[in-house]
């Protein structure tokens, strides 16, 4: 992946994107299908259903409604008409269900249209029980014929029973109360109101069987009054013979009508077992149409279910193929930024100074080249840079040793000066002590010449002169440990010195490795200065190849002018190159020219050690003369004590020998002039002593002179060094170097 | 008028600028070895090699009566055998390509040539540059001056 070139990584992350793109559109359209399959076959399913289920309803209605009709009307082609349309409602009804039966899906629908199979079934039963009797219409027929012909009948009768009895009534008849035509007349009536209660009777629905027979016997009776009934007129007869069968056929008939009683019971039916059975069915229906929706209801719920899933599957892929395509376009930017922020970094780095670091990156597409291109660069640079502060760097050290060396010398001067002070102190009190002697060295002269003058005075003076003398011997003694002092002191300055000058040596050792080192790096310059002079080389011959080219493009002539313009590029970047290498030599120059007058510092430094060490050679001779002189001045002034012996030997002779004294006095003066003549020359040597104390201290001002100015010339150098590392090392160097 | 620049390569010798038109340059070298030829005037340093063709080396310096300083030449412009037999002019210094516009060309015949040496018809026309002139060499008239000097040198 990271060695692939940009335009495959980029064409990699298209195809995921669109590869995923597709599966997404495939889903969702797969889905989408399956949930129109769905909503189709809910929609066809219960439409259908409730198609049906209306159809079965409004036969029913018309079932119903044309059955009461029948039943209600009394006209019989009515009644017929409406009986044939609620039979065909009938037969519908029984097809709709037997075709509903097969629309249902589950086998609880299917129990439930199996009952209201059986249910419409028996409902058309029912009705076709209903029709037979609707059709029948015999009550109605019976009022009918009651109305129509035999009560007309009966009040015939009772005409002609009266026109019969006409005749009589002069007569005022004996029998008039059981066989009389009023006797007929009171059956008539009664026959006639037995037939009005027996028709009310059937409408009020009341028991039939019963009635039935009583009216068969009234019937009976009555006849039986008309036949045995003989009237007196002709007419009357006649007619009653003629009418009596017809009323007999015709009160028979009304019977037989008013028993079947036909409109009651389809009444009775189609109120009671009719309305029962579609009450049923109605309520079959509506639980029916209850479970279609429960069943329409769950096809809901399904698709609701299925178009969740489908959205939770494209959303699902969708975000999948959107963090698959982020992952990798991540990855892309990564292998493509991180090398070129590697790259940026490091370019700002080597501009900062920093030339450690380098990318490393493994990685073969364009962006891995630029950074390993960048590395080399840096390689290069850090190469050069190397170089020059090793050199600063020893430069440095060269001129903290030298610092170091400047300032024990120095030290090891100011010793030196504190010791000339010890001995300058020594001197003077030495200086101070021959003084005192001098004094009583004079003192001794004049008691002496008051020993000549006065010699009667000598006894009494001999106590004094006695004491005078062991002060000079005493004198004398501290002369001598005063002398033994400076020997000593010119001793510690004799190795103070000697110390000096193995330091000052050892500084001139110093000053010699710090003068190669620069000359070391001098060398290194030249070196640089040699390439710089191969680069300016290089440059030029670039520029003259160029010049070929732009001739051999001339030479070529329209051809050649875009090779021209190539040709002036390298003209030009070779112009770089020698101006760069310019910049390089001035730079190598301005080092070199540190570097020498470094070096000439350097020998100012070794020649002033040179005068430190002259000079230590000198304040040496002085001091080992010095030492001389105070062992002269030792020697004198043992010849002073042993003279101040004698004197004191003399004096004691004087002491011993009064009379010897003119000699002894004259010795005495000789002891007293060598005395002075010693004293003198102590005077003079201990100030030849002095005079070589200053002269050493002069030359220990002289050293610590010629080491501030080791110093001060030790410390432009390491300003000097200090300077050339910090050019140095505003280049980091990688450690292991090159 | 033809409006495209005039080519011209220039080059320093004795410190002035000279130049030949760049369609009658084969090349340019650096550090040709010259072989000396033995009794040829001194305006003829010698053979040089290059890349097996052997090419006359005349010192423009010499030619042209520059004063000559201890300078050695560095450069070798290399004529096309268009121009003649093979040679090649030392030259202290090859300079830039000019591109010279017709505007900026003074012709032989107004130009004042009498502070150059030799013979006229050398210079073939002066250039006006931004900063300098540009004296340009007709390159068909150098190989004669040495014939001239030869026969000179014969009498």
């Amino acid at each position: 992946m990271k060695n692939l070139n940009l335009s495959v990584k980029l064409t990699f992350l298209s195809l995921i994107l669109s590869g995923f793109l597709l599966l997404t559109g495939w889903i969702g359209g797969s889905r989408l299908s399956l949930l129109n399959l769905n909503t189709k076959e809910l929609g066809t399913i219960v439409i259908g259903r409730l198609q049906l289920m209306s159809d079965i309803q409004r036969q029913m209605f018309i079932l119903n409604r044309n059955q009461k009709n029948a039943v209600i009307t009394n006209d019989d082609a009515e009644s017929l008409d409406y009986a044939n349309i609620s039979e065909a409602a009938a037969k519908e009804l029984v097809s709709l269900v037997s075709q509903f039966e097969k629309t249902a899906s589950t086998l609880d629908l299917k129990g439930k249209i199996q009952v209201l199979k059986t249910q419409v079934e028996n409902l058309a039963a029912l009705n076709t029980q209903c029709l037979t009797f609707a059709k029948m219409n015999s009550t109605v027929k019976a009022r009918d014929l009651l109305i129509t012909k035999i009560l007309p009948a009966m009040e015939r009768l009772t005409q002609l029973t009266e026109l019969s009895t006409e005749p009589l009534s002069a007569q005022p008849t004996t029998t008039s109360e059981s066989s009389g035509p009023g006797a007929l007349i009171r059956v008539i009536h009664d026959a006639s109101n037995a037939l009005i209660l027996h028709i009310a009777t059937r409408v009020s629905g009341s028991s039939i069987t019963s009635s039935e027979q009583a009216i068969r016997q009234k019937m009976d009776g009555f006849f039986l009054a008309l036949n045995s009934y003989e009237p007196s007129v002709k007419s009357v007869e006649l007619e009653l013979r003629n009418l009596v069968p017809e009323l007999r056929r015709t009160i028979e008939e009304f019977i037989v009508l008013g028993t079947t009683n036909s409109n009651v019971k389809s009444a009775e039916i189609t109120l009671t077992t009719a309305k029962v059975a579609s009450d049923t069915t109605l309520k079959i229906l509506d639980e029916i149409a209850l479970a279609t929706r429960d069943e329409a209801e769950q096809a809901v719920q399904n698709s609701q279910k299925i178009f969740g899933v489908g959205s939770n599957i494209i959303f699902g892929t969708s975000i999948a193929g959107l963090l698959i395509g982020l992952a990798t376009s991540f990855v892309i930017s990564r292998s493509i930024t991180r090398p070129v922020s590697l790259v940026k970094n490091l370019a700002k780095e080597m501009a900062a100074g920093n030339l450690v670091s380098r990318i490393n990156l493994i990685q073969t597409d364009e962006v891995g080249e630029l950074a390993k291109a960048t590395d080399s660069l840096a390689d290069a640079l850090s190469s050069v840079v190397g170089q020059i502060q090793k050199a600063a760097v020893d430069l440095g050290g060269s001129s903290s040793g030298l610092d170091k060396i400047a300032n024990s010398l120095i030290k090891q001067s100011e010793q030196t000066s504190t010791q000339a002070c010890g001995v300058s102190t020594a001197s003077e009190q030495l200086s101070a002590n021959i003084n005192t002697m001098s004094s009583a060295a004079e003192e001794m002269s004049m008691n002496f010449a008051s020993i000549a003058s006065a010699t009667e005075e000598m006894s009494a003076s001999v106590g004094a002169i006695s004491s005078a003398a062991e002060q000079t011997s005493s004198n004398v003694a501290s002369v001598t440990t005063a002398i033994h002092d400076i020997s000593i002191s010119f001793e510690q300055v004799l190795g103070n010195v000697r110390e000096g000058a193995q330091v000052a040596s050892n500084a001139s050792q110093m000053a010699d490795t710090a003068t190669s080192t620069m000359k070391q790096l001098d060398q290194s310059s030249t070196e640089i200065s040699k390439v710089t002079e191969t680069i300016k080389m290089i440059a030029l011959q670039t520029n003259l190849l160029a010049l070929n080219a732009t001739i051999e493009a001339t030479s070529a002539g329209e051809a050649g002018k875009g090779f021209a313009v190539v040709a002036h590029e390298i003209k030009q970047l070779a112009n770089q190159s020698a101006k760069a290498a310019e910049d390089i030599a001035t730079k190598i120059e301005s080092v070199q020219l540190g570097t020498r007058q470094a070096v000439g510092v350097i020998q100012d430094i070794a020649a002033v050690i040179r005068d430190i060490n002259a000079s230590a050679d000198r304040i040496s001779t002085s001091v080992e003369h010095q030492n001389r002189a105070a062992q002269t001045i030792s020697q004198n002034i043992s010849q002073a004590n042993t003279g101040v012996g004698q004197i004191a030997r003399s004096i004691s002779e004087v002491a011993a020998t009064a009379n010897d004294m003119s000699r002894s006095i004259a010795e005495a003066t000789r002891g007293a002039t060598d005395v002075s003549r010693n004293v003198g020359e102590a005077a003079k040597a201990a100030s030849g002593i002095s005079d070589s104390i200053g002269r050493v201290s002069l030359a220990a001002q002289e050293t610590n002179r010629s080491s501030e100015s080791v110093t001060t010339a030790s410390e432009s150098l390491a300003q000097l060094s200090h300077e050339l590392n910090r050019l140095a090392s505003r280049f980091k160097l990688p450690s292991n170097g090159s | 008028m033809n409006d495209d620049p005039t080519l011209y390569c220039t080059f320093e010798a004795a410190g002035r600028l000279f130049g030949v038109p760049l369609i009658d340059i084969k090349e340019v070298t650096v550090e040709a070895n010259c072989t000396p030829i033995p009794h040829a005037p001194e305006c003829v340093q010698g053979y040089v090699n290059i890349r097996g063709q052997i090419v006359l080396g005349l010192d423009l310096r010499r030619l042209l009566r520059l004063p000559s300083d201890d300078r050695e030449a560095r450069c070798l412009v290399i004529m096309k055998s268009t121009i003649g037999p093979a040679f090649g002019l030392l030259v202290d210094e090859v300079g830039e390509i000019a591109e010279v516009r017709h505007q900026d060309i003074i012709s032989d015949e107004t130009s004042s040539r009498m502070d150059l040496p030799g013979p006229h018809e050398l210079i073939q026309c002066i250039c006006k540059l931004p900063e300098r002139l540009l004296v340009v060499l007709n390159a068909r008239k150098l190989l004669p001056i040495v014939e001239n000097e030869l026969h000179q040198l014969s009498l």
